[in-house]
């Protein structure tokens, strides 16, 4: 019965996280979160899980995206071409430098773009506000 | 800024996603999603498009990840049978519910998203 219940709550998770996927905002690595301190799986095999699962929600959300219009292909065979080449050199540079060092730099990273994003977004909030006023004068 | 440099630096977020989901596993996607966002916004009509191409341009990257990670014997496909329909059903539910979110809810929560994974990394 809990490992029928565990079952469950894992695939309810699974199904939330990818939802994220399908809204286009990805998964942040929650699923890598989730696996390694709920479902005690080790970091690495964690880590490969949530790319290929990544692969399969992305997949299943780009074919609705597909039929809708929304996906300009030019682009995304550049991107993913460009991305290809990325992760190759990832691959080789991975062998070479200490990954917990480029991990603390990328997150440096994405805290500093996240808050730039996060003011962004709250100030365009603000903007419809002052182009009303505006107007109305 | 001129449309060359704009296009070298989308090029060049593509090369640092790539390498971030080679090395990290994760966070690709955050990277091009924001890139976009920053210097080819323009080019979509709707905001929330951004989002989705950069997301549909990291699926080919992942998927060759996934096959540099079972050639060093690091993927555990085994376990990935639980996780398989949720991610199928996930996937095509966020993409149907998409064009009811607003682009401000999308953007705050991406970027919380974006801070969360970079906090993650940094502490991790």
């Amino acid at each position: 019965m809990d490992d029928r219940f565990s079952k469950l709550t894992g695939a309810f998770t699974a199904a939330l996280i990818a939802l994220l996927s399908g809204l286009g905002i990805g998964s942040g690595g929650l699923l890598v979160i989730w696996l390694t301190m709920i479902g005690g799986i080790d970091a690495e095999t964690a880590r490969g899980l949530n790319l290929l699962f990544f692969v399969f929600s992305a997949s299943a959300a780009l074919i609705v995206h597909l039929l809708k219009g929304r996906v300009r292909l030019r682009l995304v065979l550049f991107l993913s071409l460009v991305a290809c080449i990325g992760t190759l050199l990832g691959t080789y540079i991975g062998s070479l430098i200490d990954p917990l060092l480029l991990k603390r730099i990328f997150g440096g990273m994405l805290v500093i773009s996240g808050a730039y994003t996060l003011i962004g977004s709250l100030k365009n909030k603000r903007k419809p506000t002052e182009k009303k006023t505006l107007l109305e004068k | 800024m001129k449309n060359n440099a704009k296009n070298g630096i989308i090029a060049l977020a593509a090369i640092a996603a790539g390498l971030c989901n080679a090395l990290i596993g994760a966070g690709g996607g955050i990277i091009l999603s924001f890139c976009l966002n920053r210097f080819h916004s323009n080019v979509f009509d709707d905001k929330r498009d951004i989002y989705v191409n950069s997301q549909a341009s990291m699926i080919p990257g992942c998927a060759l990840s996934c096959i540099l990670y079972s050639m060093k014997g690091m993927l555990a496909v085994r376990g990935f049978s639980l996780l398989a329909i949720p991610a199928v059903i996930g996937g095509i539910a966020g993409s149907l519910i998409l064009p009811k979110i607003k682009i401000k809810w999308l953007k705050t929560a991406f970027a919380l998203l974006v801070i969360w994974s970079g906090y993650r990394m940094l502490t991790a």
